[in-house]
């Protein structure tokens, strides 16, 4: 018997349109981020490549084959700021002397070919997130294999810079994505909602009597398992009881099946005024219907079947005409009377019928009641 | 032939998409007033037409398939 029927996962919420907003924004801001990274590593490219074209143009190729060869005179006729020239030879690194060279600069020989972005040179990222651009000239001398590295601190336009550049560019984008983003999630999260609610409709008319809206034997027999397991927990007792309407085919008979119908309805109404919110009422079939009585003491239980027989005797009033029905009220006792479902219902029904022979009323399983039957 | 629309605006929702559409549709694509960059003012304009159209025949297909209906609730009220 499955033990899940009351597990009630279509009551959460769908909480889809807070999940999907909260992580197209994480979406938004880690391409925000890598959009901005990008953009200032082409900027460094583009400062490469004007630093080749620039040195090239202000040297001229014959002081650079000089400097490639490691003399530094070129170096002393022109003024090159913040510009560093070093010599590769063999794998070692070596400054070429300068004026202008007075800041001490760190270099591993490792890095610039791990940092290379083209033909013509790269970049290192210091630990304070400033940028060191470099291009090398490699010697045509075929004896000569030296190359010529010259390092360049590079200084970014900044954030307000590129931050221009989207708000002309990237701005009306992102807040289409994002109009279209909050659209999805609400088509999304309707979907869900119709999705559950059709799950939800589906296990109602699975668990419960259509015509009386009670759970059905189903659900009756699920929550009975259930109740038995806590109970044993807790050494406690509780009081299962089988209902049976006396009657009722001569209503189907002698008035036609709608007004037995409006009478199951109406002794459902009457058996839900009477219940707590632990006690469970489920239609059994036909006119037979369970009460399950939780956590009170045996008079307790007498009264509250007593309150209930009391009121399924009551006149009922089936559209035009007003009747009066009797009903048998068999009860059986956990754990006394049976310490699985079966034998509890089992129990409960012999009571039943004891009573049902008596002319209704109600009656409390005692072992004889199984020789009664038979008898 | 009669064509019937089905309708699920109301008369304040039209003439608010009415005039966010004109207004997307003039300071994007037209005048260029809010940005001149292409793709902006395609997605501007792209809006605005939306926004004018739906509000025309009030009614909104995104409406539709997430279940809101604005006439509902000036019916109601």
């Amino acid at each position: 018997m499955p033990d899940t029927f009351d597990t009630t996962i279509y009551d959460e919420k769908p909480r889809f349109l807070s999940i999907f907003l909260v992580t197209t924004l994480i979406g938004i801001l880690f391409i925000s981020l890598a959009v901005y990274r990008a953009s200032r590593e082409l900027e460094v490219i583009h400062e490469v490549d004007n630093m080749h074209r620039l040195l090239y143009s202000m040297l001229g190729e014959q002081k650079i084959a000089k400097l490639i060869r490691g003399d530094h005179t070129p170096l002393q006729s022109i003024s090159m700021v913040d510009y560093h020239f070093f010599i590769i030879s063999d794998k070692q690194i070596q400054r070429l002397h300068s004026e202008t060279q007075d800041k001490p600069l760190h270099l591993d020989i490792a890095d610039f070919e791990s940092t290379r972005v083209n033909k013509r040179g790269g970049y290192i990222e210091e630990d304070d997130g400033s940028f060191l651009t470099w291009i090398n000239f490699t010697g045509k001398d075929k004896h000569n294999q030296h190359q010529l590295l010259v390092v360049h601190t590079f200084e970014s336009a900044g954030v307000d810079a590129i931050s221009h550049v989207y708000q002309k560019r990237i701005i009306i984008p992102a807040f289409f994505y994002l109009w279209l983003m909050i659209w999805v999630a609400l088509i999304f999260n309707h979907l869900l909602k119709k999705v559950k609610n059709q799950q939800k409709q589906m296990r109602h008319m699975a668990l419960h009597d259509p015509l009386t809206g009670l759970p059905n034997r189903n659900l009756m027999e699920d929550r009975l398992t259930k109740l038995m397991k806590s109970i044993r927990r807790d050494q406690k007792k509780f009081a299962f009881s089988l209902i049976d309407l006396d009657g009722f085919k001569a209503i189907n008979d002698n008035y036609g099946h709608a007004y037995g119908d409006e009478l199951l309805r109406q002794v459902a109404r009457r058996l839900e005024s009477v219940l707590r919110e632990s006690d469970t009422a489920a239609r059994f079939g036909g006119d037979e219907f369970t009460l399950m009585l939780d956590g009170v003491d045996e008079h307790n239980w007498y009264a509250a079947f007593i309150r209930v027989l009391t009121l399924l005797v009551e006149p009922y009033t089936l559209f035009d005409k007003t009747i009066t029905i009797n009903a048998s009220i068999g009860i059986a006792i956990y754990p006394m009377h049976g310490e699985d479902a079966e034998t509890l219902m089992h129990n409960a029904d012999e009571a039943m019928y004891t009573i049902k022979a008596e002319d209704g009323g109600i009656r409390i399983f005692e072992t004889n009641d199984s020789l009664v039957q038979q008898g | 032939m009669q064509i019937k629309f089905k309708r699920n605006m109301n008369k304040f929702d039209r003439g608010f998409r009415a005039i966010a559409g004109s207004t997307l549709l003039i300071l994007g694509p037209v005048t260029e007033y809010i940005t001149t960059d292409g793709l902006s003012g395609i997605i501007m304009g792209v809006l605005g037409t939306l926004a004018l159209i739906s509000a025309f025949f009030s009614y909104c297909i995104l409406y539709e398939v997430t279940g809101f209906d604005t006439t509902k609730r000036s019916d109601e009220s």
